[in-house]
């Protein structure tokens, strides 16, 4: 009895071994990349004269960013204008309060709504929100509105309450000016808070101050490329550096199984050594199975290795170990259908 | 009458402006005659036929003149080829050729003598010397890494790095790097009765050791882990041929590694071949980078063959005398399994009808196929 329950304690854990290890893969993973990396990217309060919506308007916009490398989806994420106190919800979930909160003050909350592709953020891609408070105008129109000459705030909140970003917008902004990261996806918060340091006004006046609604703030250069075009123009060093890692990898992996090697000679020695001939094979005292000759046998054991091509322990040898499975150990004993008695 | 005759005869026009004869360019004969040669070497001479069957055929499939628009082409979206096409651009065959690679290596060689893995890391300076070269000829430093990676004499390896690197140079680096490799029985014995003496060929290996199933089941472990360490770039082509091969080697899951290692195998080896031979369409592959790619291939395999000689010919120096190597197994560096280890075999017998050094070779080979993607790890990690 205490076998049996030591038995199924020892299953019992050994299923919540597995169960733990599944539930923190799928959990790390899902943590890994995805909405938590939306950053607001670069935002305009007074458009007279910069992108227009599909409607032709001018209207102030914002971008969000997706550094990631997979596509992330906006839809029921929250866009809200000041930061939103779920302290005090008591027991009521995040995810429905700030629903109910966006419902009740559209001014000052939208709720991504479901279903829309284009709130579907392709990998390192930007999408742009324009903030007019007219969310007739589609899923990218929010249900408030940024407004020029007051400082503003953007908090973009998880469909969970978790917050993502912030963006401070300054009073100061220009007219046709955005507020624009210096590098794509940096994040800038800091305890939670807006650090400003990664931001900068830009005018348009040349292609460092570019204004950039849905492209890339900093212009995409793939630096590697420029460099060993720069410095390694006849590509010596990346020879010498590339042969030096091929050579550590595969001389690391000599290295361990040359000691394998050594250690595996020093075991086969001991307890594993072939004889040299046939003649050296001691007699033994077995009968032949049934009434077959040793030929036969042989050869029959020789076509079954061949057809099934069996790996041994070692080349050369072959065993025949006893099934000691029984119909309740044995998986394939218990999948066979049993003898019905008629 | 005459308007039934005016129909007709604008309906035939507008059937002859949709047919290849209509459409054919002189591009597209020079392709199909490449096609068509390729098919002829496969099957007349046998020159790896698996390969070159598939790729001539695709060649002929996607030089047949069509006028575009109507999701025909290889490179029109939404086409079926253009949708197996996706597993090259995207990589995805590659690594799927590298698992039934793994699951149908048996490393044995390798493990018994593991010095040769040596061999297999010198004979990627084919790689590096041809990357060189190319920046010489001009390319861009990712270009010149692309073209580089035939040096490597590994199709897959060769197509998942220029995917990456260069897309555009895709299709001529796969066919370059296929053609060579079915053309190392040409290429690679000049190179190396050039660099070994008649004493040195004459060399004889002492038998290898037997191989216990423990190393066999670890090598697939520790080489994952070891070798992705220092280049995790690699690891869709690493990860995949250790996992094939450690499929193999447990011995519990024999029924997978015999899928991997040919339903799967062939499979995948049928849709690469074809539409890697199908994007070579004469506007995109009869370029002035062609002829450049097929010179640097070409050289890349001569300085990897050189390369593997002159190692083993060098490691000699300092081996006891018992234990030399023959340096015909050198050019075996190269990963064109087993076609250069039988070339190490073939070449040592023509100098001792009794020196078998097909297995010697088989180290240094299966060493190389792991160097091999090593480096394209290396030079995507540069590079990418």
């Amino acid at each position: 009895m205490a076998t049996f329950l030591f038995n199924t304690r020892l299953t019992m854990n050994r299923k919540g071994i597995i169960i733990t290890i599944f539930v923190a893969v799928f959990t790390l993973s899902s943590f890994a990349q995805g909405r938590k990396d939306l950053r607001f990217n670069e935002v305009m309060t007074q458009n007279d004269s910069n992108l227009v919506d599909q409607y032709g308007q001018h209207q102030p916009w914002f971008e969000i960013f997706n550094p990631t490398y997979g596509t992330v989806g906006m839809e029921q994420m929250f866009i809200a204008n000041r930061r939103i106190d779920l302290s005090n919800i008591g027991d009521q979930k995040p995810k429905d309060f700030l629903n109910d909160f966006a419902v009740k003050h559209p001014d000052v909350c939208y709720e991504i709504p479901r279903g829309d592709k284009d709130t579907k953020v392709a990998p390192r891609s930007h999408v742009v929100f324009f903030a007019d408070g007219n969310t007739a105008a589609g899923s990218l129109h929010i249900s408030f509105k940024l407004q020029a000459g007051r400082e503003d705030s953007l908090f973009l909140y998880d469909v969970n309450g978790d917050l993502v970003d912030v963006l401070a917008v300054p009073a100061n902004l220009p007219a046709n000016c955005t507020y624009a990261l210096i590098e794509d996806g940096i994040s800038c918060l800091s305890n939670g808070n807006f650090a400003p340091k990664f931001w900068t006004v830009r005018n348009g006046a040349n292609d460092d101050s570019a204004i950039t609604p849905g492209k890339f703030n900093k212009r995409v250069v793939n630096e590697n490329i420029e460099k060993f075009h720069k410095h390694d123009s006849t590509g010596g060093i990346i020879t010498v550096t590339a042969m030096g890692i091929v050579f550590s990898a595969l001389l690391l992996l000599f290295i361990l199984f040359y000691l394998f090697g050594l250690a595996n000679k020093a075991t086969q020695k001991e307890t594993n050594e072939m004889p040299a001939a046939l003649a050296d094979i001691p007699a033994t005292d077995a009968k032949p199975a049934g009434d077959q000759p040793d030929e036969a046998i042989a050869a029959i054991c020789l076509a079954l290795y061949q057809h099934l091509n069996a790996h041994d322990s070692e080349s050369g040898i072959l065993t025949f170990n006893r099934d000691d499975q029984t119909a309740w150990s044995s998986k394939a004993n218990l999948m066979r259908q049993l003898p019905i008695r008629k | 009458m005459v308007l039934l005759e005016s129909f007709l005869s604008s309906n035939l026009m507008q059937f002859w402006n949709f047919t290849g004869f209509a459409n054919c360019q002189w591009g597209n004969i020079i392709m199909l005659c490449v096609g068509l040669f390729f098919i002829y070497l496969a099957i007349k001479h046998d020159f790896e036929p698996m390969l070159l069957v598939p790729i001539g055929f695709g060649i002929l499939i996607g030089n047949i003149p069509f006028q575009p628009g109507n999701e025909i082409g290889i490179y029109e979206e939404g086409s079926v080829l253009n949708i197996l096409y996706q597993g090259v651009r995207q990589g995805w065959y590659p690594p799927l050729i590298f698992l039934g690679i793994g699951a149908m290596t048996d490393f044995s060689a390798l493990l018994a003598n593991p010095k040769l893995m040596l061999v297999g890391a010198a004979a990627q300076f084919g790689i590096f010397g041809a990357y060189m070269l190319a920046l010489a000829l001009g390319f861009m430093p990712d270009q010149a890494g692309a073209i580089a990676i035939i040096g490597g004499a590994d199709g897959p390896t060769a197509i998942f790095l220029s995917g990456k690197l260069a897309p555009n140079l895709m299709g001529a680096i796969a066919v370059c790097a296929y053609s060579y490799m079915a053309l190392v029985p040409v290429i690679q014995p000049p190179v190396m009765r050039l660099l070994t003496t008649k004493k040195e060929r004459l060399i004889r290996m002492k038998p290898a050791r037997k191989v216990s199933q423990n190393e066999k089941i670890l090598f697939p472990i520790f080489g994952l882990i070891l070798t992705c360490f220092f280049v995790p770039s690699g690891l869709p082509l690493l990860g995949m041929l250790f996992f094939g091969n450690l499929l193999r080697e447990s011995g519990v899951t024999t029924r997978l590694a015999k899928t991997a290692s040919n339903a799967m195998t062939d499979i995948v080896t049928i849709i690469l071949g074809m539409t890697v031979g199908a994007s070579t369409q004469a506007s995109e592959f009869l370029t002035k980078e062609t002829i450049f790619i097929f010179f640097l291939g070409f050289c890349a395999f001569v300085v990897a063959t050189m390369s593997g000689v002159l190692f083993v010919k060098l490691f000699n120096l300092i081996l006891p005398a018992g234990k030399k190597l023959n340096p015909l197994i050198g050019n075996a560096g190269v990963s064109a399994v087993p076609m250069a280890a039988r070339i190490s075999n073939d070449q040592g017998f023509k100098y001792d009808p009794s020196n078998y050094l097909l297995m010697h070779a088989m180290g240094p080979n299966v060493a190389g196929v792991i160097g091999s993607a090593v480096a394209a790890g290396v030079l995507l990690g540069f590079l990418g």
